[in-house]
Order: structure tokens, then C-alpha cells, then sequence
């Protein structure tokens, strides 16, 4: 790498120090010292535009909500500076609890069951298995759905007047339950339209981690006598463990946000038990319109995540340094 | 024993093909209802047999999105929006993969890091602040220098595609890939007197194809398909995506589930298309980005 090179060979210099060094010829001097800065340019310019570009949508958006978090601003009004009192208001916020547990719920059931089935589809269609590709085609093709058009499918399918759940079970004698007009229901009624949408997705990666457990090692076990569930025990999931946390950690972050769900499909409702806290944060922001006291919300959620994925990152890039 | 040890397998194949026949059900039926739907028309949606096919199609709802829901506007917004954001975003994070993969620069490994980081940033909680900082773009929408007085950004195409120009993933996705091409053809072409910049364009871009139509297709669906971000920053139906045009078209036409149906269909199109014909590529994409961890 001649770039690298030249910097590792010029780096302990200053150019000061350069000068002082009368055995190094002037113009290999000159052509090292040239190298390295344009070193640096070009590194500029390859990664410069990337990085701008992720401070203005990332780092300058979690600086100003950090700052309107602790105001009372209100759009179009004035930013007054308020401390601490939209987070001690947050603390008492019922809605804003309930929005919390409900999300928490959401993304326990959604991925912790989700990942099992992800799993479990995942060791069904891979190997020698005639027929696999048709039936990882058609559970992957709900990623070819929007989040959006899936809930307004789904809204359908839930329908209590004529929509088609209800008309099987009616068919088969059975009084279908109100799946988004009752309170209890509408959650797991929600959790059900994500798996549909999502286990697809998790499956692929779940599936090209057990088709990348190295054929050998299972085959060594079965040799050794080993059963099919003692093998994936202690063969399969150890080596899969990277790619099932990764799973765990997008799709939990995913969920974590969850908001078109609830807006279309339930509006937060029935009794607030679909409200998740971005739709909370949505409405206190562009409905209420108390920007100051959503940006604490929002920053809440933020340090929730980072917090995770602060952990998880360098929990990853452990063996992504540069060979 | 020979035979019923054939038997058996043939037991577990079958059973097999039992459970993900079912599983299958689950998956398909859905997007299933939702075609068969639209082509009945409104009234025997919500009053005729659920489960019947309809006695002769009836396109009646397609033209219908189009003539009252304004669903060409809102393509065309769509469109705008992804297929600018998507060029933006390839080109950046193409450009900085190699930069993180080939150069050797202080605090490399820090703003990797960095990059890996803002991955973990929840979108939907920085859809507020981000709101606020196109608001006070200097200069934009009628702000003065100071970025008030105006709507800055807001209900604008550059305000729509802000947050799809660049993605941490795509900068991930495109540094591994470049890894995996030998290092001698860059070195090669840089004794021939190539500065980085032509080894990148005329030495490793022709070689990333397979990179590029994956991080194509990824910004793609992922513009094409995001829902809160345009619910906040477009203030009227002239700038609405079809993500938002169709919640607004199923909020104003309750219970015309043949048209609602149809709407939710024309809303997805075009990532199905990708979907059909890019499986190959976005599949590979999933199993290096998570497969290897």
C-alpha cells in the first residue's frame, strides 16, 4: 500500500524536524512530505462526503434534541429554558408510561418469539430438502410489502364487518374476537401483522449462518453418535450465536420504534393499549404541539438505544479490524 | 432395515413438507386477500362471500386510486424522492467503504466506529430533531440567516430525502465488500502512476458491481418505503409519498376496501418488482451483513 507507506515513513516527523535532517535528500524529502498530505486529502475526500453527510442527519439531530429537551418550545413560539422540568413532567406522564410497556411488550413478544420462529424456519428450509427455495420465497415475500400497505392488508384482514378472518372462523362456527377493537387483543393482534412482515428477513440471515457452520464439525458429531438435537445444541447454535444476536439486536431496535402499526392500523387505541412511544412522541410533537416536552420523550428513547448500542457495536467490531 | 430406514426419511421429508406448507398459508394468504380484494368492487368487499373469487375482474379500483385518491402524484413524489436519494446514497457510501477498506489514515478505526454507531440511532426518535433542524436551514423556505422566519426545508424534495442521502449500513456493506477484493490490483495500477481516486473508478468500481446493484436496491426499498419521515415533513397531498397518501386515502374512504386494497397494492409495486428480480442480490446482501456477524 504506498500510500500507507509513505505516511508510516514520514508520521514520527514534523516537518520542522524534516528540515533539521540534512541526511535525507531535498527532493525525496519534499516528494514524502507531498504523499502525506495528499494522504490525508484523499482520505478527505473519499470519506469526507459520508461523514458530513451522517453528522447533519445523526449527530446535529441528537445535539438539538438534547437542547429542546430542556426548553418549552412550541412551534412557532419562543424556546424558553426550562431545566429539568420536561423530564420530571415525563416521570409523571401515565400515557407516556403506558406507551413504554406497551412498546417494551411489543418488541419482547414481536422478537423474542419472532427470532424462535425466524429459527426455527430457518433449520426447516435449509440443508437437503427438496422444495426449500418455494417455501423461503414465499415467507420472504412480505419484505416486498411496505410497513404501510401491510397494515392497511391487515386492517382488512382484522375487519369485524366482512373482513376475512373473521368470515373462516365464522364459516367453521367459531364467533371471531375483535382483534383491534379489544383492548386485549390489539397488541398480539399488531405483534402478528410484524411477524408477517419481518420473519422473512431474519430467517435469510438466520439461514446463511447454518448453511456457514462448516459441514465437518457436524459431521464429526453425527459420527460420534451424536443425535440431531444434540448436534444442534451444541454444534449449530454456538456457531450461529453472532448472526442470532444480530437478529436480536436490529430486529429489538426495530421494534423499539415501532410506530406505523399503531397509527394506521389502531390510531394507539383501543384504551391506549397500542400506543408505543413514538406515536406518543408523535402526537405530543405535531398534534399538541409541545416540541420542548416530545424532544425528552424522544431523547429518552435515544439513550435507550444508544445504551444497547453502544455495547452491541463493540461487541461486534470485535474482528472487523482491517487485516 | 434398509427399508425402514428409507421409510422413515420419507416420513420426516413429508412431515416436513406438512409444517411449511402451513407456515407458507401464513405468509401468502394475506398478500393473497389483498389482490383477490381489490379486484371485486367496494360493495362485494364488505358484503359479499369473503371467500368467493370475484364472478370477472374488475379494475374499477386501480383506475379509482388514481382518478380520486391522486395516487399519480404521489408516485411521482415517491420516485423523486428515492430514486435522487438512492444515486446520493450509493455514491457517498460506496466511496467512503473504500476509503475505510483501502487508505490508511489516522483515526480510521474511531470514525468506523463512529459509523457503526450512528447504526444504532433510532430513526424514529431523531425524526423530531432532524424536523427542527430542516425548519432552520438558513436561507431555505423563506428563513433568514439566522434559519427563521420560514419553513426552511419542510415540504420540500431535498427536505423529503434527507435522512435516505447517506446509511451506515451502506458504508458497512460496501467497506467489507471492498476488503474481500486483493489489494495488489490497486498497488499494480498505482506504480502505473493512478492516484486513489482513478484505482477506485477504474480499478475497483468496475469490480463492485454485485456491491452496487445491492446498496441500489437497499436505498431503494428503504426510501421508497419509509412512512414517518414524510408524515411530518410534507404539509399537503402535492408532497405526500404513497406510503403517506395511502393512510391519508384510508382514512378519507373507510370501509372502500376494494379501492383500499388496490391503493395498498400500487403503494408496494415497485419494491416487489425489485423484490422479484433483485431476490438473488438482496439475499446475498442480508447474508453479509448479518451472516458473518
Amino acid at each position: 500500500m504506498a500510500v500507507g507507506k509513505a505516511r508510516g515513513a514520514s508520521a514520527p516527523d514534523s516537518p520542522g524536524q524534516a528540515r533539521s535532517v540534512p541526511a535525507v535528500p531535498r527532493t525525496a524529502r519534499r516528494h514524502v512530505l507531498r504523499r502525506r498530505e495528499d494522504s490525508r486529502l484523499t482520505a478527505f475526500g473519499f470519506v469526507g462526503p459520508a461523514m458530513v453527510l451522517l453528522a447533519l442527519v445523526y449527530v446535529v439531530p441528537t445535539i438539538i434534541d438534547g437542547i429542546y429537551s430542556i426548553t418549552k418550545y412550541q412551534l412557532g413560539g419562543r424556546a424558553g429554558f426550562v431545566g429539568g422540568a420536561n423530564y420530571a413532567a415525563v416521570v409523571h406522564d401515565s400515557l407516556f408510561w403506558q406507551s413504554a410497556v406497551n412498546t417494551v411488550l411489543f418488541a419482547v413478544l414481536t422478537v423474542g418469539l419472532g427470532t424462535l420462529f425466524a429459527l426455527g424456519a430457518a433449520l426447516l428450509l435449509s440443508g437437503t430438502f427438496v422444495g426449500k427455495g418455494i417455501y423461503r420465497f414465499i415467507i420472504y415475500l412480505p419484505q416486498s410489502i411496505s410497513f404501510a400497505s401491510g397494515a392497511v392488508i391487515w386492517t382488512w384482514l382484522y375487519n369485524s364487518q366482512n373482513g376475512p378472518i373473521d368470515a373462516v372462523l365464522e364459516r367453521i362456527g367459531i364467533n371471531g374476537p375483535a382483534w383491534l377493537t379489544d383492548p386485549h387483543l390489539a397488541l398480539i393482534s399488531i405483534v402478528l401483522m410484524s411477524w408477517w412482515r419481518d420473519i422473512g428477513f431474519y430467517m435469510v440471515v438466520l439461514i446463511a449462518a447454518v448453511e456457514g457452520v462448516p459441514y465437518p464439525l457436524i459431521e464429526a458429531a453425527r459420527v460420534d453418535g451424536a443425535s440431531r438435537l444434540r448436534v444442534l445444541w451444541n454444534v449449530t447454535l454456538p456457531s450461529i450465536r453472532p448472526a442470532m444476536l444480530f437478529v436480536v439486536l436490529t430486529w429489538g431496535l426495530g421494534a423499539l420504534q415501532m410506530f406505523t402499526q399503531s397509527y394506521i392500523m389502531t390510531d394507539g387505541g383501543p384504551v391506549n393499549s397500542t400506543y408505543t412511544i413514538v406515536l406518543k412522541i408523535y402526537t405530543d410533537a405535531f398534534q399538541a404541539l409541545h416540541l420542548g416536552y416530545a424532544a425528552s420523550e424522544a431523547f429518552i428513547l435515544l439513550a435507550v438505544c444508544m445504551v444497547i448500542g453502544f455495547f452491541a457495536v463493540r461487541w461486534f467490531s470485535r474482528g472487523l479490524e482491517n487485516p | 432395515m434398509i427399508d425402514s430406514a428409507s421409510t422413515r426419511r420419507r416420513l420426516r421429508t413429508g412431515g416436513r413438507h406438512v409444517v411449511a406448507s402451513v407456515i407458507a398459508i401464513f405468509f401468502l394468504v394475506p398478500i393473497l386477500v389483498a389482490i383477490v380484494t381489490s379486484l371485486k368492487t367496494n360493495a362485494s368487499a364488505l358484503t359479499g362471500d369473503v371467500l368467493a373469487l370475484p364472478h370477472h375482474l374488475h379494475f374499477g379500483s386501480y383506475s379509482a386510486v388514481f382518478q380520486l385518491g391522486g395516487f399519480g402524484t404521489f408516485a411521482k413524489v415517491s420516485a423523486i424522492v428515492s430514486v435522487v436519494s438512492t444515486a446520493i446514497q450509493v455514491f457517498v457510501a460506496t466511496l467512503a467503504g473504500y476509503g475505510f477498506a483501502r487508505l490508511r489514515f489516522r483515526g480510521r478505526s474511531v470514525l468506523f466506529f463512529l459509523v457503526l454507531l450512528t447504526l444504532m440511532l433510532p430513526p424514529a426518535a431523531l425524526a423530531l430533531p432532524l424536523f427542527l433542524e430542516m425548519l432552520h436551514v438558513p436561507f431555505a423556505g423563506g428563513n433568514s440567516a439566522t434559519g427563521s422566519g420560514g419553513i426552511g426545508l419542510l415540504n420540500s424534495y431535498p427536505g423529503l430525502m434527507a435522512p435516505y442521502l447517506v446509511s451506515g449500513f451502506s458504508i458497512f456493506l460496501s467497506r467489507q465488500f471492498f476488503l474481500t477484493l486483493p489489494a495488489e490490483l490497486g498497488e499494480a495500477a498505482r506504480i502505473d502512476g493512478c492516484n486513489e481516486w482513478m484505482v477506485f473508478w477504474r480499478v475497483y468500481r468496475p469490480l463492485a458491481t454485485p456491491l452496487l446493484v445491492i446498496v441500489t436496491l437497499f436505498a431503494f426499498q428503504n426510501a421508497w418505503v419509509d412512512f414517518l419521515w414524510p408524515l411530518i415533513v410534507a404539509k399537503g397531498p402535492s408532497l405526500f409519498t404513497l406510503q403517506v397518501g395511502l393512510s391519508s386515502f384510508q382514512q378519507e374512504f373507510t370501509a372502500q376496501w376494494a379501492d383500499i386494497m388496490a391503493a395498498a397494492i400500487i403503494a408496494s409495486l415497485p419494491i416487489m418488482a425489485i423484490f422479484i428480480f433483485g431476490q438473488r442480490y438482496l439475499k446475498r446482501g442480508i447474508a453479509w451483513s448479518g451472516g458473518r456477524g
